[in-house]
């Protein structure tokens, strides 16, 4: 049978616009080596923070946020300045910060949601908006939506129309309504849910898939590469094609074909205990509660402070240690709520001040990773 | 043949049937028919016209629509191009013939003009949501580029690189770059954007908005400045402009360090027994030093000299003068420049207003047609100031000292009717006392401004009630939230007088003219795009719209009629046009049973509920709602609170 040019055409365009919004067909960056800091320095109150435990960080070219337990601050030309509730911030807890298109900073807390935008804040809140929940723990701005995973479920602000689509247990598949992460790609956005695996929004059907633990709530994985490693969502990142997904018990990594496992005894994660993870091509970057690193799928950098003072760097290859070397700069705490990585640079959110690390090689601190990854997204 | 016989008897039988019917059960019947379906309740003569001729009688009072020229903007040809929204044109005014050119259509109701670098002519389309870029010479339309909603001012940026434009109908900017005829950004505003303002070197774009933030009632309004980085469309700062709404005009100074915002200062928090003292309303030139952005609120009337509802600015850089238009007294001031900045720069913000400092800075005021709005200035060996004389449908031309040049009528002459009529009584400051406001400086455009106000008659701190729109009230009686005028004459008669403008009643045929234009003002637009996020619909109006008129709670139990939405929001208004109580009487209400609001438009009437403590619709059920007084709503859960607001967002 002859196949009409015409036909072969349109197939071929159609192919081409649905590989667009697949967010499993995306262009991969090549290959890099490990990434590797050598000096760190950090932050704490005696710099000007509101409080030595940092919850998230967002570097951007000129300018870094942090949030913390105790409020918000920024760096600018060397110099903090707090914002507290006092200020406009709803609640002095400060969970994840993101930069919209149009320059404006949301902040999520844990008593509501709030857009920095020419200096005022703007809250929203539960009653007096489509916010689902004030406990927000992770805000996404994209493009002009807004995404807000909360204790009872996801809000999106159309922030051109002023409406919000919410979604939880009852009209989504979503398992339970407790959303603590969120990742945007293509066409298709990416919940983790606490008890409930990770859920996935295709945007442009409203068609909802899900992916769970096989094996269950069992703290052990039974059948490794079986799904996600735990229903446990602590944090999920995507970029380039690949899902990372973060839990209490190992991490996972998807890239719409098969799951893959890991755990810290193979590995060499910073322990099963997963805080964050963001993504950077096919590269992510931990938070742990012993120390952070970056891991590529087959290598992985550790980072952990050694008893003097200095960091313990772990180079992992093929399910064991390769390398170990000593640095004399460290993070401030092994216990890192967040981390955010570039190439040349990495921001640690930790239990004793925010940290730094550069590759001493590149002189002074570059500027921070792409804005496009700010935030764990694409 | 026998039935033929019996055939009389028979119409006869039939004709007593039909008019005892008609005495006993139809006159009611049709009654309640017409009333379910139009919400009148003043049927005077029963028939198929009170449905489907509803407004009929608007309709014979209002002729074809004027120009009213709004907007102005001089071109590099030596034309002036007026902007006459309410007949969709754009007409070319030659000053120098002194006669303007035929009117040109365009594919919406014109709102703002702005003339490009190159030259090119570019309008907002409020109905829309257009701009549109225009032929100088010939209003031909060369593309259009889709915006928000109700598009209002625009104005070039970086070098023309940029254009910002004020979308007024959702409280955003957007930021266009017109060489490759696509939108980059679109930032949200204050409330209401309207008029926008480059800075001479074109880095920087203020916006200002027309009505107050939602607020708490028991604060301050104050509305926002919002100033934006011209090139990316940044948002650097927003300013809160305290005390100040119902702004339409802003300018940058010749040196680009300061803004100036005239606007209505309004003490809504005062009881209006201040009306009399000249306290609740007056107005102000607001100077903002860019480097210090704390506005310095200097009063543009003086005392028992108001000057009400001012709206267009035009600042003469050569002749260091500004030219602001008075829209409620038809009058045009003349400021001098240097000493208006010496006065703001010398003011202590926090010091006692001084009601006669513009005799400082006032070098003088001269009347001109009525309603004035846009002002531009014109170059050339007279420099003149044009004046878009809205209700007189001309454009005036004033030669510096105040002396009229030329006033030429733009479009075809139309016949004065009575809505019109009532439009002039409608923004004419003179009805109230010593000419200090007009209607419009509580209801912008035929709306609300928001705020809640303090009436004195039934004593001072009680029942203080949220400023209603008048915007699709026709047909909606009873009127007042107390639901205690049965007419808009009432309404507005002699007793609105002694409580509000404390002036002499507006004379009778003013009165039926003033009524005739607020029934022809129609409902605020729905919120468009309500329930779709990022363009997709969400299913949320639909399931809304079944929450609404439902009879059984998600559980499968019978709502009482008493609960349920429809009962007192009946459509097409959406009110049952009776008083009801939801639980909302405050220590300070004299009653706990207000009159059922209307509730078309209702997305565009924040805040809500009768004393404006809701800011939101989501506040009415939440913060403001006490179980299920105000309708069966507890077994929805928050989706399905979202899913009803976002369809009271459609009606």
């Amino acid at each position: 049978m002859k196949l009409s040019p015409v036909l072969l055409a349109f197939s071929l365009a159609a192919a081409g616009l649905r590989g667009q919004a697949d967010p499993w067909r995306q262009p991969v960056e090549p290959r890099r080596p490990a990434l590797l800091y050598d000096r760190f320095e950090s932050f704490d109150r005696s710099d000007g923070l509101p409080s030595d435990k940092v919850t998230t960080v967002l570097a951007l070219a000129d300018e870094v946020w942090v949030g913390t337990d105790h409020g918000l601050a920024v760096r600018r030309d060397g110099t903090w300045r707090s914002f507290t509730p006092d200020d406009g911030l709803p609640h002095r807890y400060v969970t994840s910060l993101s930069l919209d298109e149009r320059g404006d900073l949301w902040i999520s807390t844990l008593r509501g949601l709030a857009r920095l935008s020419g200096g005022r804040f703007q809250v929203y809140r539960q009653t007096d908006s489509g916010l689902m929940n004030d406990v927000v723990y992770h805000v996404v701005a994209d493009g002009p939506l807004v995404w807000a995973a909360t204790a009872a479920g996801l809000s999106c602000l159309d922030t051109r129309t002023g409406s919000w689509a919410l979604w939880d247990h009852e009209n989504s598949i979503m398992h339970e309504p407790w959303c603590y992460a969120l990742a945007v790609g293509p066409d298709r956005t990416w919940v983790g849910v606490w008890g409930g695996g990770v859920v996935e929004l295709e945007r442009s059907t409203g068609l909802w898939r899900e992916y769970r633990d096989p094996d269950g709530e069992m703290e052990i994985d039974l059948l490794r590469d079986d799904g996600p490693i735990h229903d446990v969502s602590s944090f999920v990142a995507w970029d380039q094609g690949v899902l990372w997904q973060a839990t209490y018990f190992g991490l996972s990594r998807y890239d719409g074909r098969r799951w893959r496992s890991y755990l810290a005894e193979d590995t060499g994660l910073p322990g099963n205990f997963l805080n964050h993870v963001s993504a950077r091509g096919h590269t992510a970057f931990l938070a742990g509660d012993q120390g952070f690193a970056v891991f590529d799928g087959e290598t992985c950098v550790r980072y952990r402070r050694a008893p003097d003072g200095g960091c313990e760097v772990s180079i992992w290859r093929d399910g064991a240690e390769a390398e170990c070397r000593h640095l004399d700069t460290a993070p401030a705490d092994d216990y890192v709520l967040w981390a955010q990585g570039g190439d040349s640079e990495v921001w640690l959110a930790t239990g004793r001040g925010l940290s730094h690390g550069w590759r001493e090689g590149e002189g002074a601190p570059s500027p921070a990773p792409d804005q496009e990854n700010q935030d764990g997204n694409h | 043949m026998s039935i033929l016989r019996r055939l009389p008897l028979l119409a006869a039988a039939a004709a007593v049937f039909l008019v005892g019917f008609w005495f006993l059960a139809g006159h009611r019947l049709l009654l309640r028919h017409i009333s379910r379906a139009t919400g009148r309740q003043e049927v005077e003569v029963i028939g198929c016209w009170n449905c489907h001729l509803p407004r009929s009688r608007t309709e014979l009072r209002r002729g074809r629509p004027h120009p009213e020229p709004r907007a102005l903007a001089p071109l590099p040809n030596g034309l002036l191009a007026v902007a006459c929204g309410p007949t969709r044109e754009i007409v070319l005014v030659d000053p120098a013939a002194g006669r303007a050119q035929p009117p040109v259509p365009v594919p919406g109701d014109p709102a703002g003009l702005a003339v490009a670098p190159d030259g090119g002519l570019w309008a907002t389309l409020a109905g829309p949501g257009l701009v549109v870029e225009l032929d100088p010479a010939t209003l031909t339309e060369r593309r259009r580029l889709q915006v928000g909603l109700r598009p209002a001012g625009l104005a070039f940026a970086a070098g023309g690189e940029r254009l910002f434009v004020a979308n007024a109908g959702d409280g955003t900017v957007s930021v266009l770059d017109p060489a490759a005829g696509r939108e980059l950004a679109r930032v949200e505003a204050g409330r209401e954007p309207f008029a926008v303002a480059a800075s001479p070197d074109g880095a920087r774009v203020a916006v200002v908005s027309r009505m107050a933030s939602v607020g708490r009632p028991d604060r301050i309004p104050t509305s926002e400045l919002t100033l934006l980085d011209g090139r990316s469309g940044r948002v650097e700062a927003r300013i809160p402009l305290p005390s100040c709404h119902l702004s339409e005009g802003l300018a940058f100074t010749p040196d680009g360090s300061r803004l100036l915002v005239p606007a209505v200062r309004v003490r809504n928090l005062l009881p209006i027994v201040q009306v009399a003292r000249g306290w609740v309303m007056s107005s102000v030139l607001a100077v903002v030093p860019l480097a210090d952005p704390t506005p310095r609120l200097l009063p543009l009337g003086g005392p028992e000299t108001p000057f009400p509802d001012p709206g267009g600015i035009a600042v003469d850089a050569a002749g260091r003068r500004v030219f602001i238009a008075g829209g409620g007294g038809d009058e045009i001031e003349v400021l001098d420049l240097e000493a208006l900045l010496a006065a703001a720069d010398a003011l202590d913000p926090a010091a006692p207003e001084d009601f006669s400092l513009n005799r400082h800075f006032l070098r003088r005021r001269f009347a001109c047609g009525d309603n004035p709005r846009g002002l531009a200035l014109l170059a050339g060996a007279e420099p003149l100031l044009a004046v878009a004389e809205r209700l007189d449908d001309t454009v005036a031309l004033f030669r510096p000292d105040g002396s009229l040049a030329e006033r030429i009528p733009v479009g075809r002459p139309v016949r004065e009717d009575p809505v019109h009529r009532g439009d002039r009584v409608f923004h004419d400051a003179g009805y109230a006392f010593q000419g200090a406001f007009s209607c419009r400086s509580c209801h912008p455009g035929g709306h609300t401004d928001g705020l809640v106000y303090d009436f004195d008659i039934d004593g001072i701190g009680r029942n203080m009630v949220l400023n209603r729109s008048l915007r699709g009230v026709a047909g909606t009686a009873p009127f007042k939230w107390n639901g205690k005028n049965p007419t808009l004459q009432r309404q507005c008669g002699p007793r609105f007088a002694m409580v509000l403008t404390r002036a002499d009643p507006f004379p009778e045929d003013r009165l039926e003219d003033l009524v005739a234009f607020i029934q022809s003002l129609p409902p605020p637009p729905p919120l468009a795009g309500a329930g779709r996020v990022a363009g997709i619909d969400t299913g949320a109006v639909a399931r809304g719209e079944a929450i609404f008129f439902r009879d059984r709670r998600r559980d499968g139990s019978p709502i009482p009629p008493s609960g349920r939405c429809v009962t007192c929001h009946p459509p097409p208004h959406y009110s049952r046009f009776q008083k009801a109580d939801v639980g909302t009487r405050s220590p300070w209400d004299g009653s706990g049973e207000f009159d059922i609001p209307h509730l078309t438009g209702i997305g565009s009437k924040a805040p809500y509920l009768h004393d404006g403590r809701a800011r939101t619709l989501e506040e009415i059920w939440t913060a403001e709602g006490v179980g299920d007084s105000h309708g069966a709503v507890t077994d929805l859960g928050k989706t399905g609170l979202n899913d009803l607001v976002q369809f009271l967002r459609t009606r």
